[in-house]
C-alpha cells in the first residue's frame, strides 16, 4: 500500500472511521506481533499484548498529531503492552512459584520440538530479567525491516542510546542464554 | 544495522521464527476485532456528558475541595508556648461553637476556649501538639470558660473543673 493511501487511512480512523482502522490492523498486525514475539518469546502471550496494544491505539488514535509517525506511534504502543504483558506473566509465576533457573544442563538438538520449547521458555525468563528499555531495545533492532532511526523513535530515545540498550541486552542475555549458544 | 548481528540475535530470529509459524492470523484479526466491538459499544453505552459540564463540575469539585482545606486551615493556630517551643492547635466546632483565644499574659502560653452562654454542653475537641516533639515537663493549659460553669453547682472547685492539664 502506498504511503499516501496510508494516511489517508490513519486520517479517516483518527475521526472514528471503524473499517479505516480495521485495514489498518490488516497492515500492521504483522509487526504488531514480531515485536511482541521477540518481547515475549511466546506467540500467545505476544497475541494477548498485541489486541491490549491495539485495543489502547483503537481508544487514543484521535489524540495522534502527526498522521505520518503512526507506525512508530503503534510500534510503541504494542512494546509499551508487551511489557505490561511480561510483568503479568511475571507476577503470575512468582504466585505459583513456578520460577526455574534460566540456565539448564543439556544442550538441546534444534530439530528437537522439545528443544524449541525449552529455549522459548528460556528466552521468555531470559527477556523479563532485562530493563525495559533493553528488552525492546534488542526486540526492536533484531527486526531486519526497522531502521535502527525507527528503533530509536519508538523507544523515545536517541540512535546512540538504542544502540547502549542493545549492547546492554546482548551483553546480559549472553550469560542468561549461554547454554543455547 | 542488520549485517552485524550476533549469535545472541539469531537465537532470538530463531525462536521468534517458530513462534511465528504457530500464528493463526485469522483467529488474531477476529480476536482484535472483538475487542475494538466490545470498547465501541462500552463507549456508546456510557452516558455522554458535554464537555462544558464535564469542566463546570470539575471547577466546582475543586472549588469544594480548596473550600475545604481553608476551612480545616483556618481551625488550625500555631500557639507560642514557654521557652519558644511552639504548638499547634486543632480546633473542631459543634453546635455549641467555640473560638481560640490565645493569651500570653504568663510565662505559660494558654488557649482559652469561650463556649457562648448556652446551657447546653457544647462539644469541643481540641488537640494540642507539640511541634518540638519534645516531652514537656512543664504544665501548658487550655482553660475553658463559661459564663455559668456547669460544675460550679455541685460546690466542686469550677477553676479546677475548667482546667484540661494536657501535658
Amino acid at each position: 500500500m502506498k504511503i499516501k493511501e496510508e494516511l489517508q487511512l490513519v486520517k479517516a480512523a483518527r475521526e472514528g472511521d471503524r473499517a479505516a482502522f480495521n485495514e489498518l490492523v490488516r497492515l500492521y498486525q504483522k509487526q504488531a506481533m514480531q515485536v511482541a514475539v521477540r518481547m515475549l518469546g511466546d506467540a500467545e502471550e505476544a497475541a494477548e499484548a498485541v489486541q491490549a496494544g491495539f485495543l489502547n491505539a483503537f481508544l487514543n488514535i484521535g489524540k495522534l498529531k502527526e498522521p505520518e509517525y503512526f507506525k512508530v506511534w503503534l510500534l510503541r504502543i504494542i512494546s509499551n503492552a508487551a511489557i505490561t504483558q511480561a510483568r503479568a506473566t511475571k507476577r503470575r509465576e512468582k504466585k505459583v512459584n513456578i520460577v526455574e533457573p534460566v540456565r539448564k544442563n543439556i544442550i538441546p538438538s534444534p530439530s528437537d520440538r522439545e528443544s524449541s520449547k525449552e529455549l522459548k521458555e528460556a528466552i521468555q525468563k531470559a527477556m523479563i530479567k532485562l530493563s525495559k528499555k533493553e528488552a525492546k531495545a534488542i526486540s526492536l533492532f533484531s527486526m531486519d525491516d526497522l531502521p535502527l532511526k525507527e528503533v530509536a523513535e519508538i523507544m523515545n530515545c536517541s540512535v546512540s542510546s538504542a544502540k547502549w540498550y542493545v549492547f546492554q541486552a546482548r551483553k546480559k542475555l549472553k550469560v542468561l542464554l549461554k547454554d543455547y549458544l | 544495522m542488520k549485517e552485524n548481528k550476533e549469535k545472541i540475535d539469531l537465537l532470538i530470529e530463531k525462536n521468534a521464527a517458530e513462534q511465528f509459524s504457530q500464528i493463526n492470523w485469522e483467529q488474531l484479526n477476529s480476536a482484535i476485532s472483538g475487542k475494538l466491538d466490545n470498547a465501541q459499544q462500552k463507549e456508546s453505552s456510557s452516558i455522554k456528558f458535554p464537555s462544558w459540564l464535564k469542566i463546570a463540575a470539575s471547577i466546582a469539585i475543586v472549588a469544594a475541595i480548596l473550600f475545604t482545606v481553608t476551612i480545616i486551615l483556618e481551625k488550625q493556630q500555631n500557639i507560642p508556648l514557654d521557652n519558644d517551643r511552639t504548638a499547634e492547635v486543632q480546633l473542631a466546632e459543634s453546635k455549641g461553637g467555640a473560638s481560640v483565644q490565645i493569651q500570653t499574659t504568663s510565662a505559660n502560653s494558654k488557649v482559652t476556649i469561650e463556649l457562648g452562654n448556652k446551657k447546653e454542653l457544647a462539644k469541643c475537641d481540641v488537640e494540642i501538639i507539640d511541634m518540638n516533639g519534645e516531652s514537656s515537663a512543664k504544665a501548658t493549659w487550655i482553660i475553658i470558660s463559661r459564663p455559668q460553669p456547669i460544675y460550679a453547682d455541685n460546690e466542686i472547685n469550677q477553676d479546677m473543673m475548667d482546667i484540661m492539664y494536657l501535658f
